[in-house]
């Protein structure tokens, strides 16, 4: 059985999210800083909390957060897990960790936070954690800042419009990212979990 | 001041709401661990609906239920609370779930988001003290549903035993502009009924809201909710008409939805 690691920010339940991995197969454990998650062989970052505020608790970790990743350590990330991971967010008008290219911006659309099961369209080849998962399935987001399609450089795997398209699923490397909740997103949203969970396994 | 009549007048020329897909959120009402049903709120009404409410919520997700609605009557009744069967409940949730009953301050709201409710319904306490209201609402935009049950357009509170002495449409332009995630509007006259909707006082809502209108109470039928929708209402909260009645889960889905999905 796969342990997987929650980053833990200290904001926020992370229930859901372990709940979601358990009864995917996966041992989960929750780490609070690099020491605890060193040794990670498969990573989570959660969708909690707000792009500022998650930066100021990862910041200090964002070296050793890079070097796991970079090691090929198989990474999920949920929403603002997602949104860290690029070069920067308007919300904290900060600097990410820059492992995406692109800025985190706010939505285009008159009603925010964008709360609401969306259909996402694939842009690339049917990537191995999207296996099974019809085009136009819906998923459940809830945020008010994504990086736009059009700014997005490499790596989208689906987008979604809501304003304007902006990424829904990205991949670089190991690192898999949404913007939606796959913990909250019924079946298809276990699919997706199941798919992650089980290319741990396969990976090195 | 624009008197509520004014502002039917002034806003119901322009307000059209745009016609979307509808949340479905089956209820599930706890009392004592159980689930049950109750007859337009009375205590004594209540009729059983499971044992076992974790069991019934994975059940309503693996029918396609894209949310819940949970409820804890006891905590509502000032009578303890569900709280162990909720934390329970919202951990093991694959879909969003709003959470409401008995939540009178900000500490209850905070605890049942740290348990990873998506939304939490304030009633009696958000009516009665608008200023309150806001307050909680500006701290946690988007994340507060703020309950009007009325018996059609006349406001009760605490547990519908009491009047507010408000009209809904004036309620409504009251919270209007404050960061709520939506108006959940239950028709106490016709709610644990399952024998129809009455559109009039929903029609005056929708004219002067400022807020996505989620409607509760009485439906029975698909038809009921595919009116609902027409009207722009954002989501359906349903109950009796599910476990007692003759409301089929796959026709209100269909009726919520442009098309089938998943």
């Amino acid at each position: 059985m796969p342990e997987v690691v929650i980053v833990d920010y200290g904001v926020g339940n992370l229930h859901s999210l372990g709940k979601a991995l358990e009864r995917a197969g996966a041992r989960v454990r929750v780490a609070v800083g690099p020491a605890e998650f060193s040794d990670a062989r498969a990573l989570v970052l959660p969708g909690v909390g707000a792009f500022g505020k998650v930066m100021e608790v990862v910041r200090p970790w964002a070296d050793a957060l890079r070097a796991r990743i970079d090691a090929g350590v198989p990474t999920l990330a949920v929403c603002v897990g997602m949104q860290v991971l690029y070069s920067w967010g308007e919300e904290g008008n900060c600097a990410g960790l820059g492992l995406l290219g692109g800025t985190v911006r706010r939505m285009p659309h008159p009603r925010l936070p964008h709360m609401a099961w969306s259909p996402i369209s694939w842009t690339a080849p049917r990537d191995p954690v999207l296996e099974g998962i019809p085009d136009r399935t819906h998923f459940y987001f809830v945020h008010s800042f994504a990086t736009p399609a059009e700014e997005a450089t490499a790596g989208v795997l689906g987008t979604t419009l809501y304003g304007k398209p902006f990424v829904a699923v990205a991949r670089r490397g190991a690192v898999v990212a949404t913007q939606f909740h796959p913990e909250k997103s019924s079946d298809q949203g276990a699919r997706l979990i199941g798919n992650w969970v089980r290319s741990i396994g396969d990976s090195p | 001041m624009m008197d509520a009549m004014d502002a039917v007048r002034f806003m119901g020329s322009g307000a059209r709401r745009p016609v979307r897909d509808m949340d479905v959120y089956p209820a599930i009402d706890l009392m004592g661990g159980r689930v049950v049903r109750l007859v337009e709120g009375r205590e004594g009404t209540e009729r059983d609906v499971s044992g076992d409410p974790l069991a019934l919520a994975r059940e309503w997700e693996a029918r396609g239920a894209t949310a819940l609605h949970v409820i804890d009557l006891d905590a509502a009744l000032e009578k303890g609370d569900n709280l162990l069967v909720i934390r329970s409940l919202l951990a093991q949730a694959r879909v969003p779930v709003q959470v409401g009953g008995g939540v009178r301050d900000e500490q209850r709201i905070d605890a049942l988001l740290e348990a990873g409710a998506a939304r939490v319904v304030v009633g009696t306490r958000g009516v009665r003290d608008p200023r309150w209201l806001c307050e909680v609402a500006r701290a946690r935009p988007k994340t507060i549903v703020l309950a009007v049950d009325a018996r059609d357009r006349e406001v009760l509170v605490r547990g519908w035993k009491e009047r507010a002495g408000i009209d809904l449409v004036q309620l409504a332009l009251q919270v209007a502009g404050f960061p709520l995630a939506a108006l959940l509007y239950t028709n106490v006259a016709v709610e644990g009924h399952a024998r129809g909707i009455r559109l009039r006082p929903v029609n005056s809502l929708l004219h002067v809201a400022d807020h996505p209108v989620i409607y509760s109470g009485g439906i029975a039928r698909p038809s009921d909710v595919a009116k609902l929708r027409a009207r722009g209402v954002a989501g359906v909260v349903l109950g009796t008409g599910l476990y007692f009645g003759r409301l089929d889960f796959d026709a209100v889905l269909c009726a919520a939805r442009s098309r089938r999905r998943r």
